[in-house]
């Protein structure tokens, strides 16, 4: 009994040692939330490698920064508050989930404009290359005129 | 139809050839994206945005309470989105630095970090308020105890100097590294790595509030 009594008056110290600790501050990214950061920026970046436009990528931005402020808002909550931080960590999940998925449509759009772009300029160098030969031809033939004009405009002067 | 002779032909087709050879050229050259230096910047201003008043009367030795106003910013030249994270580190004479050759952090624990995500060509700046709320001088030295940044006070844990000379704020960059799933100091691969902080200097040589402004 009396080992329960002194059990009972350590964990009551320590929980009042742990919430007497001062906030050290760290805003840093919760563990839970690490491998959503990581597949979120990566998608992000897929996205811009594919050829996807800066306003596109804006609101994605904005989106991940909205799940770190949800992490700091999370990390700043007194040791007490574990349902509330849970929730703010489960929402900045979501988020990242939500830039993930959206991502990776981009990349998929991005990807076949950028591939649709890619062709239709080296078919319009082949275009220019075709109307460059023809506008060549057309010179020619101007030119060919205008010679033979000139030969049978020319006056044999007898010295 | 007109007859083409065989040389003409020739003609035509090698004109045909030097034109798309160009055009295809001239197309490759704008479909590629052209190499450009990637890099992060890092900066520290004083409370009127530019690299000067960065202690109130330009005076390096504070007081309680004296509130310094400064920005700290970062703006993103690596080509893609970044996440970046700015640390907070507390040091004084004896703190061993970041080291720029072997590019290690300072070994003393961050009291805050700062996150954000960066657009490519984007600017983050915002602004970093802090105070001393709280220090002791015993034995010739003095300890800081607490101190207040952007109206969040921080309790700090050892950090003293002697004769309250030569205290530092030690702010490091850290980017998010896709490979590891977590923030690393500096940025770029092994072969060629970089790294940007910044360390601003603070004597405290006497304890006690700010005379009242007239």
């Amino acid at each position: 009994m009396k080992i329960f009594k002194w059990l009972t008056l350590t964990a009551i110290t320590l929980i009042a040692i742990i919430m007497i600790t001062p906030f050290y501050g760290r805003a840093q990214i919760s563990l839970t939330l690490q491998p959503g950061f990581g597949q979120a920026i990566t998608a992000v970046n897929n996205a811009e490698a594919a050829g996807a436009y800066p306003n596109e990528i804006l609101p994605l931005v904005a989106l991940l920064n909205r799940a770190l402020d949800l992490n700091q808002e999370a990390s700043t909550l007194p040791l007490n508050q574990t349902g509330e931080h849970d929730q703010l960590i489960s929402s900045a999940n979501q988020v990242l989930a939500n830039v993930t998925n959206q991502a990776n449509d981009l990349t998929t759009r991005s990807a076949q404009r950028a591939y649709l772009n890619k062709i239709i300029t080296y078919v319009s160098g082949i275009i220019i290359a075709v109307l460059g030969t023809f506008g060549y031809v057309v010179a020619s033939e101007f030119y060919e005129r205008y010679r033979i004009k000139r030969t049978f405009q020319m006056k044999v002067k007898r010295k | 139809m007109r007859f083409i002779s065989t040389q003409n032909r020739r003609t035509l087709i090698a004109v045909f050839l030097v034109l798309a050879i160009i055009s295809e050229m001239g197309a490759y050259v704008a479909l590629t994206p052209r190499p450009t230096e990637q890099f992060l910047h890092f900066y520290v201003l004083g409370k009127n945005r530019l690299a000067a008043d960065y202690y109130p009367q330009n005076k390096t030795n504070l007081r309680l309470a004296s509130n310094i106003s400064w920005y700290l910013g970062v703006t993103n030249f690596m080509g893609n989105v970044q996440l970046v994270e700015i640390r907070l580190k507390l040091g004084n004479e004896t703190t061993t630095p970041p080291n720029d050759t072997t590019d290690t952090p300072t070994s003393t624990p961050e009291l805050v970090a700062f996150d954000r995500a960066l657009m490519d060509n984007e600017t983050w700046e915002f602004p970093f308020v802090w105070s001393i709320t709280n220090a002791t001088a015993t034995a010739g030295t003095t300890h800081i105890l607490t101190i207040q940044i952007n109206n969040q006070t921080y309790q700090t844990s050892d950090w003293s100097a002697l004769k309250g000379y030569n205290f530092r704020l030690i702010l490091e960059l850290w980017v998010w590294q896709r490979n590891t799933n977590t923030f690393e100091f500096g940025w770029g691969n092994s072969a060629e790595r970089r790294t940007a902080w910044l360390q601003l200097w603070f004597n405290m040589t006497s304890i006690g509030a700010p005379p009242p402004s007239t």
